[in-house]
Parts: structure tokens; C-alpha cells; sequence
């Protein structure tokens, strides 16, 4: 994947998904795939809700999630030439906190019904009412002081960096194990990343956009072409002595 | 005409102004003229703010210190200091004018218009001391500076300017002092030939931005306790409250200062308003923030609020939205202030100015009162209309509540504050919206052509005329059919002046939402392409909020496909801000509000027939077409859609009037607009009408026939106008 590719990715990706993602950053800055005014830090863990707000006060993001305006970041280093991938960092950082995320999770199972016994079925739903109507309200008039752990994770590409199995060229980092570097054989190409973190963090929406009622693909080819143009992926002796995540790819493989 | 403003307390009291106020109203009296007391603030070494400050298009502009005086109080005077009698040391008043004069002077000629017309002049008045005495205790007079001296001789007040002030050089002079220019935009002096919506936008953006009289008093006015400003959307509000903090942080550096709101996008908007008007006025200066707070009611997870910043003061974890909820679920600031109202709530403020008031629970009001300083200097702006959620329309003492005898807190009848400082300002003139697009929000809004009737109603004729209106005929009485126009002064944005080739106005029904969505891309495609509208001055707002996202996401994808950006603000509890260049706005209705575009689109308006939340519904109506600051494009679906497109029709087709049959209105929301002024004039007349009546007959005829025939006329129309009122009640 060359770095006009990678760019031209972005945009197709963004028509793509314009359904699910907002709010576009990206640039091509001479031989780097970024977004305006990057500064090229980490957030610490564990990652707040405030850090969130904060990269997104500060512009530091590639695109927003329509559903709960969490963050995507998307940044690749070429050489001059922008052939050859150099660095890469791709992060997903949700604006979602654990216990916000268990509540929603219970409220949209309908086999948790909490406390229904002591409810009425017309006292539920006024509640759902009120539930709903407040929601609006809140969406734009009041913000939540609550500052708490949000999910994340970050996928690195950085062979420079690289030692051995415990720190593979390119790894994954998420919150659950912070401290952990997954290997992940490949570096995702904007699309892939796109569509790991959909089908991933958002699997309601990944669904409605891709799949059919039996959970298989409306359209092969579809997914062929996100898969079409990839990093090309360096073969490495780990991957056959570590389990890892591997990213899908078509183009060929190169030795080390 | 001579108007004096008095923008301070204290001018009751200070008589040596007043008599030198009397010369100079006397001097000026035929004149279009106006006189500020303590005002402008411009900062010098001193911060010498003059005692009065006379304007007017036939004379340079007068700066004047008053000085209280007598010959036996003064000492000694030398260039830099005068020494009193009581052995005190003052500055030497002509150098602190000509520091002031020299300011000014910088910041007229910033202006290229006014360069080589105005020279502002300083003037020094010792009303208590004559010219002779003055020469024969200290040898010499005043020969540097213009004197004002006992004999009252206003000759030293003629200073004139020819030829006078033409009226565009008159509105920059008057925008000047009032501190109004950080509100101009920036324009080349060349002509700009009008051909479509963009060049059209650009030559409404030339126009000088000038605050009118009500807006003036409102922003400059500091009573010394609680006072309300009343606007409905567009009239200024937020602008009039962030000029207002300005002044009294620059009148006042050691004061504290709350500046608090409800929408949080308006940290940004709030924060860049206050610090350019501080800069205009002090030359360059930002304010202090330390002592200048802005802050959201509540606060977020970057930012404290008024309520987290309590909480933390009294040692107490702030409730977290989700919390308050659980424990109130329909207003779950209500509970969260209820519950900062148990703990004790020291003042830490000399100022509170809140915009949006309409929005607050009534416990926030109590905390803000509980947070004041003596005399509880507070000032709230609402707007009934834009209340999106409530239903009441509480009065003061509903909201800050009464004293431990029963008393309310605060009460805006009775006299105004001294100096004549009202307690309450109404804004008429509404300067976003241009009068066809307010009118329809306001029909909406009331629903006046609604097929089900009004659902809320402005009860009387004054309260008509409080939001600009006049009535042309009809009784407020149920069943009576009602006449209301707008006169073009209210509404004094001329955009269709400028360019008629586009109607302000456009409804469209359409079959599905898809096809809704095509047209909206596709127009504003035309709009950017063929218009030459810039993106940023684009809004699209859905008015179905439950899929609001769904349809802006459809927009936002649509416009991809025309290769035009977008941008959707307030994803996550952020002050992102509007009209990002080169992107057209999508919004929410609630993101939307405090915010404002040339072309406004409005999507899913069928949703204004979703009668679940009637008053709701149309208060979001009515907040999303005054968005507009100039066109509305209406698009909907379905039968609903054609019902809206109807009512919309027949509101367009009776503009510049209203005409409806009044309703019932213990059945609806009464909106009352009257001013606490408005009732005080009513009371009196009552009062001095029956003391009349009260008196000897021959007594009040004799009175009667030598009055000044003009107004006895005057009156015996005014009988004659309430006796017909009468019979028709």
C-alpha cells in the first residue's frame, strides 16, 4: 500500500462509512498519512472519559463515531518516495466508560428484566418515556462531570522499535491489558482498521451495514475490496511459535 | 433630541454632574445628541472613566470631568498633581483627561471613515468655583483645557464639526463608544455588486454593527440588584450579557464575576465575546480570568461548572448526570442544586449574568442568589419562546424564592433602581432574523394557523408590543379576531432588500425521506456551487430528534458525494464550535441553539405534527427557523408534511400581518411579555385617573381646560379609545 493509496483509502472509507463515521481530520502531509495538527503523544493509562474530551477538544483525531462521538486516529509514516511503510499507529478511543457500557449492554438484553417484577408494564414504558425524553435533553444541554476509565485500543507499527516476541514490530495494545503487546501479523490498511473496529466495538451497526439476517456478508466483494490493497506483510518466525491476531491480505508476501 | 444615559448608580446623588448635565442638555438641547454618565471605560494609566461624554454629529465629541470643588478645598495645582486642603493628593485632572482624550482619540482613528473628522475634546468642570476665584488664589486660569466655571458660560461646549456627522459616520462614532465594533466584520471598501446569495451575505455583513437604544441600555445599565432581560431569539441577548461582563470587569477589576449558560457550545462563543469586547475597551487587554468566570451551569468532564465548583467547595463528590437522574428524572439539575441548597452555599460573587435562564430549574436560581454578594447583582436573560422543555413561566419570586418572612427575594416592580436604571429590559427589535422568517417562527411557534388551534398566546395587547409588534385591530377576548403587524424597525435586518432574486422562505413535501435527502444535498450543492454560499454559513437541522443522527448522517453522506465537507459539533460533552470553515453545520436542535447561519435547513419538519410534545415541538420549531439570518428551506414527508406546508402557506400569504381568532387561554401556555415599566405607567395612570375623579368637579375642568391644547387633545383621544375598548369588552 503506497501512501496515495493509503489516502485514497481514507476517503473511500469515509463515503463508506458516512453512515457511522464524522467529523473527518485526515491530511496527507508530505509523507505522512495524519490529521491536522497532530502531536504525536500516548494517553497514559488508565485512559478518562476526560482524556477522550480532550483529544477531541484539541483536534486530535482522523474521524468521530456518529453513535457516541468516540474517536479514531489513523497515522502512517512513509518514506519519501511513499512506497515503503516506515511507522504506523492506528487507535481507537472510546467515549464510553466500563460501567456505561455494562448499563447499555444490560438495558438492550431483553432476558435482564430488572426488577420488572415490582413494574407494571404501563410503568415501564412511561419510564422508557421519560428515559428517552431526557436523553434529548441531555445530548445537547448538559454534560457529565462523570470522569471514569473508557475502553481503547491501539495498534502500533513500529519495527524500529521492535524486540523479539515480547515486542513484535507490530502489536496491539487495549485497555483490558494494558501493559500487553498482542502481535498482530500485518499492519490493517485504513479500511481494514475501520472495519475491525466496527464489527468490533459497534457490531449492531457493523450488522445493519454488512450483513445479512444469518450474520454472513450481503456482499463478498465488498469486503474482497477492503482486503484488495494491504501492507504488504513481512513474514516473521514468531508468528509461528506465538498466537497473534492476523490481518487479512491479498497482495504478496516478503521475507525478512 | 438630548438623551442622557446613566450607566451606574450614583448619578442620583452626584449634583455637581447633574448641574453640569443641565449646561450641557441646555447647550445641546435642539441637537441630536447623546450624554453618557461614567461611561465610556477606556483604560489608562489612571482608569479615569469621565463624568460625561457627549456625542452628538454637529460637535466634536466633549469629554468632561466634573469636579465638586469649592476654591477653599484646593490647595495648590501643578502639572501632575493637586493637593486639597484636607491633604489629599489627586491626580491632576487635566493630565487624566488628556490621557483619556488621547485614547479615545487612537480609537477613532483605527476607523479610516473617521480619520481627520473627529478630535475628541477634554473639558474640566468647576461648577462651584468661578473663573475670577480660581485666577486670584493660583495666578493663573485653566488656558490648556476648556473650563466649565460657576457662571454656567457653555460657550467652551462649541466645538464644531463640518459638515456634521453624515449618518454612516454617525452609527461608527456611536458603535465605537458603545464598544460595539469587535461585533464588524471585516470588509474591503470596495463596492460589492450583489448577484447571488454569497455576494448578497457579504454586503449584509458590511453593515455597521450598532447596538439600538434598548440594547445599549441593556448592556451598559449596572443596577446595584437583580434585573432581567427579556429577547426573544435574535434580539442580542448573549452578545448584550458578554458586553455587559466586559464593562464590569473593566469597571470593576477587583469584582468577581460569573458569566453561566446552559448550551455548552457557548463556552466558546461567551468566552472570544467577553475577551473582544475587554480588548476594544481597554486597548489590548485580556480579561482575567480569575476573576472573570465563565462556566457552564453544571460543568464537564474538562471543565468545571458552577455546580461542580460549589461541590467542591463544600467538600462533596458532584452528582454525575446519570446519578441525578436516577434520583430525578425529569430534571435532574433540579435535584442536584436541591441537594447543594442543603449544604451552606458561601457567596463568592459580586456579578452573576446568566443567558439561556429560561432553561434552569428554579434551584439553580436559588443557588446563584445563595452565591451573591450583597445586593445580589444579578442579571438573566430569557426568552420564554426558547424554553425548550418547560411549561411555566415562573415569575421572580418564584424563582429565587421569598425570605424567612415571607417576603420574595426579588421583585422587579416598584420604582427603577436609582438613577433610573430599570429592573427589567424588553428587546423588541429582533436583528438575526429578517422579518418573514421571524414572523413564521413566531406563528409557529404560538401556533396561530395551526389546524388545532393556538397552544400558547401572548395575553394582551402590551405584551404584543413588548416583542415588537403592534395591533391593528381585534379585542383579546376568546372567539375575537385578531390583527398583528410587524413593523420593519423590529425586525431591521434588510436581506431582501439587498437580493429578492430567492424567497426567505421555502417549504417543500416529499414522498420518502430519501428523496428529502437527495433535494437538501442537491440545493445545497446549488447553494455552494452556483450561489457562491460558503459552506460554514449552511446549517442543516433535523427536527425528529430521536433519528436526528440517522438523517444528518444521510445529509453528511449525500454531500460527500457533491465533494462538500460537513461537520456534525457536539458529539461528545464538548464546546466544539459551529460553522467550521469550509464544512457545512449538521445539528441537533439542542446543538443548534445560541447559533446561527445564513441558510438554514430544516429537515424532518413533519415531526412538528408529532403532537406528543405539541408546546415542545413548536418551541423546537420556532428555536430552529430563528437560526436563520436570512433563508429557510422546510422539508418534510407524508401527510404531516403537507399539513405543516399548509400552515406554512397560510402564514406566508397573510405576512406582514397576523390573523387569527384569540383563543381560549385557560386552555393554553400564557406568555406574558409586559414589562415591570409597562405596569408601573398602567398603576400610576390608575392612580392619578382616580384622583381626578376624586377631586371637585369644577376643579378638574379648570385643570383640564388650561392644559396646552396639544394635550388635551392627546387625552380626549385616549378617552375616547378606551371607552370604545370597553364596550367592546
Amino acid at each position: 500500500m503506497k501512501i496515495s493509496e493509503a489516502y485514497q483509502h481514507l476517503h473511500a472509507t469515509y463515503i463508506d462509512w458516512s453512515s457511522f463515521l464524522t467529523n473527518r481530520k485526515y491530511i496527507r502531509d508530505n509523507s505522512r498519512i495524519t490529521w491536522s495538527e497532530r502531536k504525536p503523544y500516548v494517553l497514559d493509562n488508565p485512559v478518562m472519559a476526560s482524556d477522550v474530551a480532550k483529544l477531541f477538544e484539541e483536534g486530535q483525531y482522523t474521524f468521530q463515531i456518529v453513535e457516541d462521538g468516540s474517536l479514531i486516529q489513523i497515522y502512517y509514516n512513509y518514506n519519501k518516495s511513499g512506497d515503503q511503510l516506515l511507522a504506523a499507529r492506528l487507535a481507537f478511543y472510546s467515549t464510553q466508560t466500563y460501567d456505561q457500557k455494562i448499563i447499555k449492554d444490560a438495558l438492550t438484553l431483553p432476558e435482564v428484566p430488572v426488577l420488572s417484577s415490582d413494574l407494571t408494564e404501563a410503568e415501564m414504558l412511561s419510564d422508557e418515556n421519560v428515559l428517552d425524553r431526557i436523553d434529548s435533553d441531555y445530548e445537547g444541554n448538559i454534560a457529565d462531570l462523570e470522569d471514569k476509565p473508557v475502553s481503547w485500543l491501539r495498534i502500533e507499527y513500529a519495527p524500529h522499535d521492535a524486540k523479539g516476541v515480547l515486542h513484535h514490530d507490530c502489536h496491539m495494545h487495549i485497555s483490558a491489558f494494558p501493559m500487553s503487546r498482542f502481535i498482530v501479523a500485518g499492519v490493517p490498511n485504513p479500511k481494514q482498521f475501520i472495519e475491525f473496529i466496527a464489527a468490533l466495538c459497534y457490531p449492531e451497526a457493523y450488522a445493519k451495514h454488512r450483513l445479512n439476517e444469518h450474520g454472513y456478508y450481503v456482499n463478498e466483494a465488498k469486503i474482497q475490496s477492503v482486503n484488495a490493497i494491504c501492507v504488504p506483510f513481512i513474514e516473521s518466525k514468531v508468528f509461528e511459535q506465538m498466537p497473534h491476531f492476523r490481518i487479512p491480505f491479498a497482495s504478496a508476501t516478503r521475507k525478512r | 433630541m438630548f438623551e442622557m444615559i446613566i450607566t451606574v448608580p450614583g448619578y442620583e446623588n452626584d449634583v455637581v454632574t447633574q448641574t453640569v448635565e443641565k449646561w450641557v442638555r441646555n447647550f445641546f438641547k435642539d441637537e441630536e445628541s447623546i450624554c453618557y454618565y461614567k461611561y465610556p471605560i477606556v483604560k489608562t494609566n489612571t482608569d479615569i472613566i469621565p463624568d460625561l461624554t457627549v456625542l452628538t454629529r454637529r460637535n466634536q465629541p466633549l469629554i468632561i470631568r466634573c469636579l465638586p470643588y469649592q476654591i477653599e478645598e484646593i490647595r495648590g495645582i501643578n502639572d501632575d498633581i493637586w493637593e486639597l486642603e484636607n491633604d489629599d493628593i489627586i491626580e491632576s485632572p487635566l493630565q487624566e483627561l488628556d490621557d483619556f482624550v488621547t485614547r479615545l482619540d487612537s480609537k477613532f482613528r483605527d476607523h479610516r471613515k473617521l480619520r481627520g473628522r473627529l478630535y475628541p475634546q477634554a473639558l474640566l468642570a468647576l461648577p462651584l468655583i468661578s473663573e475670577s476665584r480660581f485666577r486670584e488664589k493660583f495666578g493663573v486660569a485653566l488656558q490648556s483645557i476648556s473650563t466649565l466655571w460657576k457662571n454656567g458660560d457653555t460657550s467652551s461646549l462649541s466645538s464644531s464639526l463640518a459638515p456634521m456627522l453624515s449618518d454612516m459616520e454617525w452609527q461608527l462614532v456611536r458603535s465605537i463608544i458603545q464598544g460595539a465594533t469587535p461585533l464588524n466584520k471585516p470588509s474591503s471598501a470596495l463596492p460589492i455588486k450583489v448577484t447571488n446569495l454569497g455576494t448578497a451575505i457579504a454586503e449584509l455583513d458590511r453593515q455597521i454593527k450598532l447596538l439600538d437604544r434598548e440594547q445599549e441600555r441593556a448592556a451598559i445599565k449596572i443596577a446595584d440588584g437583580p434585573q432581567l432581560i427579556r429577547g426573544l431569539a435574535g434580539t442580542g441577548k448573549t452578545v448584550l450579557l458578554a458586553m455587559r461582563a466586559a464593562h464590569i470587569h473593566l469597571r470593576y477589576p477587583d469584582k468577581k464575576i460569573l458569566f453561566t449558560f446552559n448550551t455548552q457550545s457557548l463556552y466558546k462563543q461567551a468566552g472570544k465575546l467577553i475577551s473582544d469586547f475587554y480588548y476594544d475597551f481597554s486597548g489590548g487587554e485580556r480579561p482575567n480570568w480569575n476573576m472573570l468566570h465563565i462556566r457552564h451551569a453544571w460543568g464537564g468532564r474538562t471543565r468545571s461548572g458552577v455546580y461542580s465548583d460549589l461541590c467542591d467547595i463544600q467538600g462533596v463528590t458532584p452528582y454525575s448526570y446519570s446519578a441525578a437522574r436516577e434520583r430525578n428524572p425529569k430534571s435532574p439539575f433540579q435535584f442536584c442544586c436541591e441537594r447543594a441548597l442543603k449544604l451552606p452555599i458561601l457567596p463568592q460573587y459580586d456579578f452573576i449574568l446568566v443567558d439561556e435562564a429560561q432553561d434552569f430549574p428554579k434551584a439553580f436560581f436559588r443557588v446563584l442568589w445563595k452565591l451573591l454578594f450583597e445586593p445580589h447583582r444579578i442579571c438573566w436573560a430569557y426568552d420564554e419562546l426558547q424554553s425548550l422543555s418547560s411549561l411555566e413561566i415562573p415569575k421572580p419570586e418564584e424563582l429565587f424564592g421569598r425570605d424567612k418572612n415571607g417576603n420574595p427575594l426579588v421583585s422587579l416592580e416598584g420604582d427603577p433602581y436609582p438613577g433610573g436604571i430599570e429592573k427589567d429590559f424588553v428587546l423588541h427589535r429582533s436583528y438575526r432574523c429578517p422579518y418573514p422568517v421571524l414572523m413564521l417562527a413566531h406563528a409557529i411557534g404560538l401556533g396561530l394557523y395551526s389546524p388545532n388551534g393556538c397552544i400558547q398566546m401572548l395575553g394582551n395587547k402590551s405584551s404584543w408590543e413588548s416583542i415588537g409588534y403592534v395591533v391593528e385591530s381585534g379585542v383579546f377576548k376568546q372567539d375575537e379576531q385578531i390583527v398583528i403587524s410587524r413593523p420593519l424597525e423590529n425586525s431591521p435586518n434588510r436581506i431582501s432588500s439587498i437580493y429578492d432574486k430567492q424567497s426567505l422562505v421555502v417549504a417543500e413535501s416529499f414522498r420518502d425521506r430519501e428523496e428529502e435527502l437527495d433535494w437538501v444535498a442537491e440545493s445545497i450543492h446549488r447553494d455552494i456551487t452556483q450561489e457562491g454560499v460558503a459552506p460554514e454559513q449552511i446549517m442543516v437541522i433535523s427536527l425528529d430528534m430521536p433519528q436526528s443522527k440517522h438523517y444528518l448522517t444521510g445529509v453528511q453522506s449525500r454531500l460527500l458525494r457533491h465533494n462538500i465537507d460537513s461537520t456534525m459539533p457536539g458529539l461528545i460533552d464538548d464546546t466544539a464550535n459551529f460553522a467550521e470553515k469550509m464544512k457545512v453545520t449538521l445539528s441537533t436542535i439542542f446543538r443548534a441553539k445560541g447559533n446561527e447561519a445564513y441558510i438554514v435547513y430544516i429537515l424532518s419538519f413533519d415531526s412538528l405534527f408529532d403532537y406528543a410534545e405539541e408546546i415542545e415541538n413548536r418551541n423546537r420549531t420556532f428555536t430552529s427557523i430563528t437560526r436563520s439570518k436570512a433563508w429557510v428551506r422546510i422539508t418534510g414527508t407524508g401527510k404531516y408534511m403537507e399539513d405543516a406546508k399548509k400552515e406554512i402557506d397560510s402564514i406566508l400569504s397573510d405576512l406582514p400581518f397576523f390573523k387569527f381568532v384569540f383563543p381560549d387561554m385557560s386552555t393554553i401556555r400564557r406568555l406574558d411579555a409586559e414589562t415591570s415599566q409597562r405596569r408601573r405607567e398602567v398603576a400610576k395612570t390608575t392612580e392619578m385617573a382616580s384622583k381626578m375623579a376624586s377631586v371637585d368637579e369644577k376643579a378638574s375642568i379648570a385643570a383640564l381646560t388650561s392644559l396646552n391644547p396639544e394635550i388635551f387633545e392627546k387625552i380626549v383621544k385616549i378617552v375616547e379609545e378606551a371607552k370604545e375598548v370597553r364596550r367592546e369588552n
